[in-house]
């Protein structure tokens, strides 16, 4: 690096002890500055002891502290001395990032950009499978019992004798499965849909129960979301969501709360697990002695229902948590015949087209 | 050579005036910048992000031609941050969250509402105190530092009486608790060995806020622009600086054109004018604020104190933090 000639600017000392303003000369030397005060007294301060604080932009003084036993501080208005201090070996953008810094900041933005990816892909449904174990059953049911509690009261179905059928065909799964019958409560929306909740519920509504003909076809949902029960994947799902929407606050350095996208993903199982469920309900199907054709069939139908082809076909196939109902269905017929277990009717005698009047007032 | 001095202050002693150079554009880009910062650090950005802030609005500011600095950095408000997590965050997020894992009962959750309300009631003074404790012991003009020297029991006291006798006597006390909190913090200020005082004690503005009350319906609110202007004239006029008093000389008309203005870019932008806002701000304030009487700057010596930012770290938990205050 050429030295150049050594150059003077007019600027002031701020002592650090006082608040009195020392105007001052300032010559810029080979790796150091000489500032010299209106009697004559210079000193030296190196590069290496001086930090650039204000100045950064073009009309801006430049102020520059000098650490020695006391912070004092220089200000020099002509950002003409900034060139002739890189000249002389100085850094004229003291105390700022260097290109370095930034590179170094860059990658690890892209490092913890790419940790957040991982965690929120692998991450957090790992955390999310073994943490459910470990949450208290009476929060789960606190859980459960508040997303039934926030349905308007007039949505939930009540009619007494169809809720006992219903019950039977539940308790019947449970006690093959021996584990305790969730409870059913059935939802006035016409939407064919079936969700189970933390705390050993499930939530069925009017649109899915009017897609069945058979009580096999209802008893094969209420066999699917029993699974997800068992293997506490409601549960999983909640911890996914307040996971997922910490890490979308944080991301967002609090501007997104995460809720929408968060709700999104809890309430999808992945495919894995929804597959579990299907090989578990099948297996409790045939335990209780009841036909899984009837499951099978449900996906059929519920595959040709105008409101929910379109999520089997083209883009939505991928951006679906769900396995297409149409493979699910030939999985679920698949399991049924290996090996095949003799099924009993139910419900013989009772006319089941009576069960969609469950939602009309009484 | 250059003569020595040409670019000194050349100010007098007997008036202080105050100017605000920034920009609404500069700023807006460096808080564009931080949030690609924040975001690309998970957050973690978020201190130095207000310490950038912090650093160029301090640095806009000029009283009697030379500018203010801010020194606090990032890594003291994450440690500051840390330590407010530990001993506030966690222990409220314990209390409140109680009633949600066991079924305590309504009894049981009045009882906790009851404690977290007293714990954050203890913590907001004792923060306040600390936060400006430390961002005093940050701030410096000529190369002396503000300090901060009060402490947080008297403060706490004039907070639990201020909130007692203020719904005691249904908001009519509140402007008199208002000033004497003001006037604690800023009667414990200096600026390095010269003392800042208040000598108000908030029962003037009693009869006002009456009024301005009483008034709130008949005018659809427009009476706050006046009582505003009253209170900030009032406690400008009460600070003493080492016995050079404050004037801060402003109308109703004034602030109402002020507060409208914001809330009209601020809507119009959809957001995006804030750091207009925040320019606009500071240049009424500078345009207005001025120190009348003899201050002997020569006179004045370094007297530092110590502060850390935990205070800063609980208030960020507790209240919308204010890049200025």
């Amino acid at each position: 690096m050429s030295v150049e000639p050594e150059a003077e600017f007019a600027g002031y000392v701020l002592d650090g002890r006082t608040a009195v303003v020392r105007p001052v000369k300032v010559a810029v030397r080979h790796r150091g500055l000489d500032v010299v005060t209106e009697d004559g007294v210079a000193r030296a301060w190196p590069f290496t002891a001086i930090r650039q604080t204000q100045g950064f932009r073009a009309g801006d003084p430049l102020r520059f502290e000098h650490r020695g036993a006391v912070m004092e501080t220089l200000i020099v208005h002509d950002r003409a001395i900034l060139h002739r201090m890189t000249a002389n070996g100085g850094s004229a953008r003291a105390g700022r990032r260097t290109a370095g810094a930034v590179v170094v900041m860059g990658l690890g933005g892209i490092v913890a950009l790419a940790v957040a990816l991982a965690a929120v892909m692998w991450g957090i449904p790992a955390a999310s499978a073994i943490l459910a174990g470990w949450v208290p059953s009476a929060l789960e049911d606190r859980l459960g019992q508040s997303v039934i509690a926030s349905l308007p009261a007039q949505t939930v179905c009540r009619d007494p004798e169809r809720e006992r059928v219903i019950r039977g065909l539940v308790e019947r799964l449970a006690a093959a499965r021996g584990v305790a019958a969730p409870t059913v409560v059935v939802a006035d929306i016409p939407v064919i849909n079936a969700f189970a909740l933390p705390g050993r519920r499930i939530l069925v509504f009017r649109g899915l129960v009017d897609l069945t003909d058979s009580p096999e076809m209802l008893t094969g949902v209420l066999a699917h979301e029993l699974a997800h029960i068992v293997r506490r994947h409601p549960m999983q799902g909640v911890l996914r969501r307040e996971a997922l929407s910490f890490v979308v606050s944080t991301l967002s350095a609090g501007t997104f709360s995460g809720g929408a996208a968060a709700t999104l993903t809890a309430l999808n199982y992945s495919r894995e697990m929804e597959e579990e469920a299907d090989r578990d309900a099948v297996a409790m199907l045939k335990a209780a002695r009841i036909d899984p054709i009837g499951l099978a069939r449900f996906l059929e139908r519920m595959n040709t229902a105008p409101a929910n082809a379109p999520a089997s076909t083209g883009i939505f196939r991928y951006l679906s948590s769900h396995p297409p109902a149409r493979s699910r269905a030939s999985l679920v017929r698949e399991l049924a015949a290996q090996p095949a277990v003799p099924p009993d009717k139910l419900l013989v005698g009772y006319g089941w087209e009576e069960m969609r009047e469950l939602c009309l007032p009484r | 050579m250059l003569p020595v001095a040409s670019t000194a202050p050349t100010h007098t002693d007997s008036a202080f005036r105050l100017s605000f150079i920034g920009r609404g554009g500069t700023l807006l880009g460096i808080y564009l910048l931080n949030m690609v910062g924040i975001v690309f650090t998970l957050g973690v950005y978020t201190f130095w992000a207000k310490v950038r802030v912090r650093r160029y609005l301090f640095g806009q500011l000029e009283v009697a031609e030379e500018r203010l600095e801010y020194h606090g950095l990032g890594g003291e408000l994450l440690r500051g941050a840390l330590k407010a997590a530990l001993v506030f965050g966690l222990p409220l997020a314990v209390v409140r969250t109680l009633p949600t894992l066991i079924d305590i009962g309504v009894g049981g959750a009045v009882v906790t509402w009851i404690l977290s309300t007293l714990f954050i009631a203890l913590f907001l003074p004792v923060a306040r105190v600390g936060a400006r404790r430390y961002r005093l012991s940050r701030t410096s003009w000529r190369g002396i530092r503000f300090s901060f020297r009060g402490h947080a029991g008297p403060y706490l006291r004039i907070f639990l009486r201020g909130w007692c006798l203020t719904m005691l006597t249904l908001g009519i006390y509140y402007p008199v608790y208002a000033v004497r909190s003001h006037g604690y913090l800023v009667a414990h200020s200096t600026f390095g060995t010269a003392p800042f005082d208040f000598d108000g004690d908030g029962t003037d503005l009693l009869l006002d806020w009456v009024y301005a009350l009483l008034l709130t319906l008949p005018t659809f609110g427009f009476v706050w622009f006046w009582f505003g202007a009253r209170r900030t004239h009032y406690l400008w006029a009460h600070t003493t600086l080492a016995g050079a008093r404050f004037e801060f000389p402003v109308t109703a008309g004034e602030l109402m054109r002020l507060r409208l203005g914001n809330a009209a870019l601020l809507l119009l932008s959809l957001g995006i004018a804030y750091p207009w806002t925040v320019v606009r701000n500071a240049r009424f304030t500078c345009a207005r604020l001025s120190l009348d009487g003899r201050l002997d700057v020569t006179a004045i010596r370094a007297a530092a104190t110590e502060a850390d930012a935990t205070g800063e770290g609980i208030l960020g938990l507790l209240e919308a933090d204010l890049d200025w205050a």
